[in-house]
């Protein structure tokens, strides 16, 4: 891993110093520790603030569309970040030609909560990381070592496609398997099985505590709507009032327009302040198109969405038979 | 659809002061040239059906968003009914088609996120089948019926 980030380094100096690219968008040391910030590089020098952790948490396709405006950009980008970028550019938000993907093959990030000390707070913690599988954590209580594997943030335990699929370039050998890949839907399927009722009271529950912020849409790369359909007057889908109503309606929406196109990076639920699990909405409607039309987001730079497109043989609808 | 909200306001003020029996209320999104047209027929034939249905025409079943089947129950109604011409009859040529995806998967979103199985009707229905119509609104109203007042959001009332 160490290796890793030498090759960030290297390779987003050499991409500046040739001209090949005018932007480098990477990770780099955040302002605390188990932090990292996304990070512009645009003089080759800076290339030394490159990072590679196991809190490289950001999926840095969200800021690609403005950028690639100006100049051809290099993004360091995970396997779920290289889905974004297939998306991106299969809905001609980002023309191929400008965007140079360099693969990070990832072993998955962990879930900062999970490191908090007995007191339930990360403050006052040391961290270090050994550059492979362990994290070393210290803090008034002493000195404890954690596998990362063992407080991978969800999204990652289940993920499916952490090599990334489509690259300019790989940083990295093939990243092995994720532990929870064979099962990516098990908890869709477990709170489908619930019954109607049950569902209704969770979600109403969660999207009661829904305030607005809009956080999650902010860090979603397929949320690049001028106008989201939230901040329409007409037809207005929904009031500014911050009541369940209102908020129902737009994680229904939402959810709606990201199916066929999330790739579950799992970032709307991280930055959700309120700690709504937005992505066990999005994986369902994930497993539904799936299941229906065998698509899976962000692997075929040429694919269609499978709501784009149609086939005739599509099932009808149930019950449309009777006569 | 300002019409629409202040008919199902309506109703809700009867349930509150008068003890009126509760009715279904359906939003039924009709394609102009087939289910629509069914139904005017069905109209014409002076077929029966239950009155609970509330039609909004739109062009083709294709233009169903599924943001109108949320607003509906955002706005308090208890089921939605969708229609549009058999595939291959499409005036626009392919527009149900597009409908035929995106419906079912609209359905299941609201099923999941707790809006009972039975409230949501997507379905085919011909120019020529006033009967169908009939008969579709009829199954669907007492299904709606069967399941009782949609009651996830109910923080206006």
């Amino acid at each position: 891993m160490r290796a890793l980030e030498q090759a960030m380094r290297d390779k987003a100096r050499e991409l500046l110093a040739s001209g090949q690219v005018r932007l480098v968008l990477g990770y780099e040391a955040g302002s605390v520790p188990f932090r990292t910030a996304p990070a512009f590089i645009e003089a080759p020098a800076d290339a030394e603030r490159l990072v590679w952790n196991p809190f490289c948490t950001n999926n840095l396709a969200v800021y690609l569309p403005a950028a690639v405006g100006a100049g051809r950009v290099a993004v360091m980008a995970k396997g779920c970040d290289a889905r974004s970028i297939v998306t991106l550019i299969q809905e001609h938000q980002v023309p191929r030609e400008r965007v140079v993907i360099l693969g990070v093959p990832c072993t998955g990030m962990a879930e900062t909560a999970r490191l908090a000390g007995a007191d339930g707070s990360l403050h006052g913690i040391a961290v270090t990381w050994d550059g492979d599988g362990t994290l070393g954590l210290r803090d008034a209580d002493g000195e404890r070592s954690v596998a990362v594997r063992d407080v991978l943030q969800e999204r990652c335990r289940l993920c499916e496609h952490n090599t990334p699929a489509l690259t300019d370039e790989m940083l990295g050998e093939a990243a092995p398997p994720m532990p929870g890949a064979a099962e990516p839907f098990a908890a869709v399927k477990a709170l489908a099985s619930r019954p109607v009722e049950e569902r209704r009271a969770y979600w109403r529950a969660q999207v009661e505590r829904c305030i607005r912020c809009y956080a999650c849409r902010a860090a979603c790369p397929a949320c690049y709507c001028r106008t989201c359909f939230m901040d329409k007057a007409a037809p207005r889908w929904a009031s500014k009032a911050n009541t369940a109503d209102e908020s129902w309606m737009f994680h229904a929406g939402r959810a709606f327009h990201l199916a066929g196109r999330c790739v579950e990076c799992g970032e709307c639920e991280r930055v959700c302040p309120m700690g709504i699990p937005i992505s066990a909405l999005n994986r369902m409607l994930d497993r539904e198109v799936r299941e229906r039309f065998g698509y899976t987001a962000g692997l075929d730079p040429d694919g269609v969405a499978p709501l784009g497109t149609f086939r005739p043989e599509d099932p009808d609808p149930a019950g449309s038979e009777e006569r | 659809m300002a019409d629409i909200r202040t008919a199902a306001q309506q109703t809700a003020k009867e349930r509150a002061t008068v003890q009126t029996a509760w009715e279904p209320l359906i939003v039924a999104f009709l394609c102009n040239w087939c289910s629509y047209a069914g139904a005017d027929l069905a109209g014409s034939s002076r077929l029966a059906y239950p009155p609970n249905v509330r039609v909004v025409r739109v062009p083709c079943s294709g233009r169903v968003n599924p943001l109108f089947i949320m607003s509906c129950f955002k706005k308090g109604f208890d089921g939605v009914l969708v229609a549009g011409c058999h595939p291959g009859d499409c005036h626009y040529v392919k527009g149900n088609y597009y409908a035929r995806r995106r419906m079912p998967l609209a359905q299941e979103l609201l099923e999941y996120m707790g809006v009972e199985p039975g409230r949501v009707r997507f379905d085919w229905v011909s120019a020529a089948e006033s009967g169908r119509f009939a008969q579709v609104v009829q199954s669907l109203t007492e299904q709606v019926r069967a399941l009782g007042p949609f009651a996830v959001n109910k923080s206006h009332i």
